[in-house]
């Protein structure tokens, strides 16, 4: 690269940098001082002396959530739903996207199709039709209540079709010249050569399962069959502290809503963080290069 | 590669099979689903029987209901809400067998309660909020209970019901006809005291407050002769947040101005607290004390716990507010401070008139029966036996109370409790130490006892239960609030009014706009007089109206 070396790109380099470093403290600072509020003992976090570091520094917070043995059922629950939910939609996702990607003349429906599809991100029966429809399907407080409700994800099957129709065509004639049929294609060559898409999409998914609370708190009628996000929405402290009873109080000399708060922000976020780590690499772009010939 | 891929899947469907075998472990008891309003009774052909209001059934019935229960309640090994002394009591006493829909913390009971509801699938007997109580109610979805109530209430159901002088009653009642029991909420304990740093007092030898000006005069002092000694300017002489009144409430009422409640004026109508002239003399004063970098200069966007932040760090002089502050944010003081002390004082008054405490007792939950059950009456019977077990004749507290150090009272599905019973605690309390006898203190109150003993031999961290309910704690002063009469109530009792629910959030917005402006000066007292006229325009008036309407319908 020629233009390295002239004075007005190394000032832009610097300039550049330096944004970019203040965007991502931005980004990491909150971050960091949440965790430490998380291990800040309960009367630090009430005067607001922590910043970046632990002040009286106490695991408690994070004992108070993980130690009732609700919080492990609990994340049973959402680890399951996550594994067969991603699976469901994953699954379900592929098999919709590859026939709407083709051309109206190869499937003549197409268009019909996928209007069918999107009419149900523009209207939908609202939240009281979608609970009788659960509630008569019989699957209210079983797991399936929040995994096939949202079985099929219209957008990410728009996404995954779209990236589908950027495929060379030429790559699928020549399969089906060597005798390749519609599930060879498939599975044989668009999805190994998408997963770049594939990847951001399961993570939208995952991610999605994770955190979503609203439908385990409306479709299980026990708190032990709450996923791990309803659960946390419970565990906050009592504040009407006009009703509390000796055993609440108790819990209050050592424990504050702030230092709770921030310990389970930190478990919820955890496992998507490490996930995030291993779909990282087929986020980089460039796989389409080379297996045509122009 | 090939081979990887194969073994990453191997790999995964194992995961995913153990996961499934793992997490199935235990469920519940699947519910069938009935249909929409199906009870539990239905096609029995007798209905059962049972006189009087501890009588048993001569079959034992199901009563399907919902429980709310508080995220911290705890079970010994193998009980449950389904299954613990009590189901068992009111199985083997009464005949009844309970069986629960559903079971939610009590932070989004509102919300389930709202899916049923509108679902259609209401169980026989089950908790509501004042608003879904009305909205059941003109569905024509609730059993009548004024016969059923009448007939079966014991002596002591119907003296709670009726504690806080019947207003739950009251507003439970429609058209003559009693819709649900209420369950009353505490009263006592919602009054205002002053938290002072009476070591802050001493040392810049101060009086107590005693009246508005010495208020005033305190908050400057602490607010600039340096009462925490470390030469800078840091301090503030009164905490107030962004919901003005969570904090400041109490000083209004120090001027005799009721923001948050319904009085009556000369002529005998209900007319709103907050556009009385008497707020206009508080904002005056709050104004000028803001000015004088009395009050935080950001109160204005910081929240509770943020506001909290300046007492716990040792940078606030004064606090007005609720009974319960030293178990939480003012140990928090002492925490960071062993020195700091602070002491509760009842509201000064601002002038010769003696100074009334503003209460709102609108009730906010009531149990309701379907009109579908073949036994509302049984609502009645659980709550006889629940008072009962806790109170009355036969009561063990060791049993259905606290057990094993385990608050089963929290379980049953229909509760009620005493709203005065922080009050009665500091009673009992007071009265115990002066006797020597421990042997009337129920369970609770023992260990409140126990509290006070442990700090009164040194242990600096039973600080908070001295500070409530020791002497000269905050109970104390709303003991002396309760001997004098000064409370002051609010004379609406019901739910929301179609245009509150309209323009309700409007016309708080423009309150709390309006009310940090003055305060803050950017603009003059005279304001007020403007927003009044605004208030009115924007749907006080027919709010006011509506109150006062269905008032006189009741």
């Amino acid at each position: 690269m020629l233009q390295n070396n002239t004075t007005g790109y190394r000032i832009f380099s610097v300039i550049n940098q330096v944004l970019m470093i203040g965007l991502s403290l931005l980004c990491v600072l909150p971050v960091l001082h949440t965790l430490a509020i998380s291990f800040s003992s309960s009367s630090a976090a009430a005067a607001g002396y922590v910043t970046l570091w632990p002040v009286e520094f106490t695991w408690k917070s994070y004992e108070f959530v993980i130690a009732k043995p609700e919080f492990l059922r609990a994340m049973c629950v959402t680890v399951l739903r996550v594994l067969l939910g991603v699976a469901i939609n994953m699954l379900l996702t592929i098999i919709i996207a590859y026939p709407l990607s083709k051309e109206a003349r190869v499937f003549r429906w197409r268009t019909v199709y996928v209007w069918f599809f999107v009419f149900t991100i523009l209207f939908h029966g609202g939240l009281i039709p979608t609970y009788i429809v659960v509630k008569n399907l019989g699957l209210i407080d079983t797991i399936w209540a929040l995994v096939l409700p949202g079985a099929v994800p219209v957008f990410n099957v728009i996404l995954l079709l779209n990236f589908f129709r950027t495929l060379p065509k030429e790559l699928e004639e020549a399969a089906a010249i060597d005798g390749a049929g519609h599930g060879t294609i498939l599975w044989r060559l668009y999805v190994p050569l998408s997963l770049p898409a594939l990847a951001t999409v399961t993570l939208f998914t995952i991610v999605g399962h994770w955190n979503s609370w609203f439908d385990g708190l409306i479709y299980m009628n026990r708190p032990e069959h709450y996923p791990l996000q309803s659960y946390l929405q419970t565990v906050v402290i009592q504040n009407d502290l006009a009703l509390l009873s000796s055993t609440d109080l108790e819990l209050l000399q050592t424990i504050s809503d702030r230092t709770t708060k921030a310990a389970q922000i930190f478990l919820a976020a955890l496992p998507v963080l490490l996930v995030y780590p291993f779909l990282q690499r087929y986020f980089v772009k460039g796989i389409v290069v080379g297996s045509v010939k122009e | 590669m090939r081979s990887f891929r194969r073994h990453l899947l191997a790999a995964i469907m194992v995961f995913v099979l153990t996961a499934i075998t793992a997490c199935s472990g235990s469920s519940g008891g699947g519910n069938a689903s009935n249909g929409p309003n199906a009870t539990s009774q239905e096609g029995s052909e007798e209905a059962a029987q049972a006189k009087g209001p501890f009588g048993k059934y001569d079959k034992p019935i199901t009563v399907k209901t919902v429980k709310r229960v508080e995220n911290n309640t705890k079970f010994k090994q193998g009980e449950s809400i389904e299954n613990n002394i009590w189901t068992r009591t009111f199985e083997n006493e009464l005949g009844i067998k309970l069986s629960f829909d559903w079971i939610v913390e009590t932070a989004q009971f509102e919300q389930k309660m709202n899916v049923s509801i509108s679902s259609g699938s209401l169980p026989d007997i089950f908790p509501v909020s004042a608003s879904q109580l009305q909205q059941l109610v003109e569905g024509n979805k609730l059993a009548d209970l004024t016969k059923v109530f009448d007939e079966y209430a014991s002596d002591m159901a119907k003296t709670l019901v009726n504690q806080d002088g019947g207003i739950g009653m009251k507003s439970a009642t429609f058209k003559g006809k009693l819709m649900a029991i209420p369950a009353p909420g505490p009263l006592t304990d919602q009054s205002h005291l002053v938290w002072v740093r009476t070591d802050w007092l001493a040392k810049l030898n101060l009086p107590e407050p005693k009246s508005l000006a010495d208020l005033l005069k305190i908050s400057e002092a602490f607010t600039k002769n340096d009462p925490d000694g470390n030469r800078k300017d840091d301090t503030v002489g009164l905490i107030a947040d962004k919901t003005v009144f969570d904090t400041l409430r109490g000083f209004f009422n120090i001027n005799h101005a009721y923001p948050g409640i319904w009085i009556k004026d000369q002529s005998g109508q209900l007319v709103s607290g907050i556009i009385q002239p008497e707020v206009k003399t508080a904002l005056a004063h709050l104004q000028k004390m803001y000015k004088d970098g009395q009050i935080d200069r950001e109160f204005g966007v910081k929240d509770l716990t943020k506001t909290f932040e300046t007492i716990a760090s040792g940078k606030a002089g004064m606090v007005i507010g609720s009974m319960a502050y030293p178990l939480a944010v003012l140990q928090r003081t002492k925490d960071n401070d062993p020195n700091a002390e602070w002491k509760p004082f009842p509201l000064p008054s601002s002038d010769d008139k003696p100074v009334k405490i503003e209460l709102n007792p609108t009730v906010s939950l009531f149990y309701a029966a379907n009109e579908n059950t073949k036994h509302p009456e049984a609502l009645i019977k659980l709550l006889n036996m629940f008072i009962e077990k806790m109170w009355g004749a036969t009561a063990d507290p060791g049993t259905f109370h606290k057990s094993e150090g385990v608050e089963v009272f929290k379980y049953p599905p229909v509760t009620i409790s005493k709203v005065k019973k922080n009050l009665e605690g500091y009673r009992a309390l007071k009265n115990a130490f002066e006797t020597k006898d421990i042997s009337k203190l129920d369970v609770e109150q023992k260990t409140n006892y126990d509290s006070i003993v442990k700090f009164k031999d040194g242990d600096p961290s039973q600080w908070g239960y001295y500070m409530v309910f020791g002497e000269g704690g905050s109970q104390s002063v709303i003991d002396a609030y309760d001997q004098n009469n000064m409370f002051i109530f609010n004379e609406f009792i019901g739910a929301a009014t179609p245009t509150m629910v309209q323009k309700g959030a409007t016309l708080n917005k423009l309150v709390l706009e309006t009310f940090t402006k003055i305060i803050m000066g950017d603009e003059p007292v005279d304001q007020f007089d403007t927003f009044v006229e605004q208030w009115k325009k924007l749907g006080g008036d027919s709010i006011t109206r509506e109150v006062n309407e269905s008032m006189a319908s009741r």
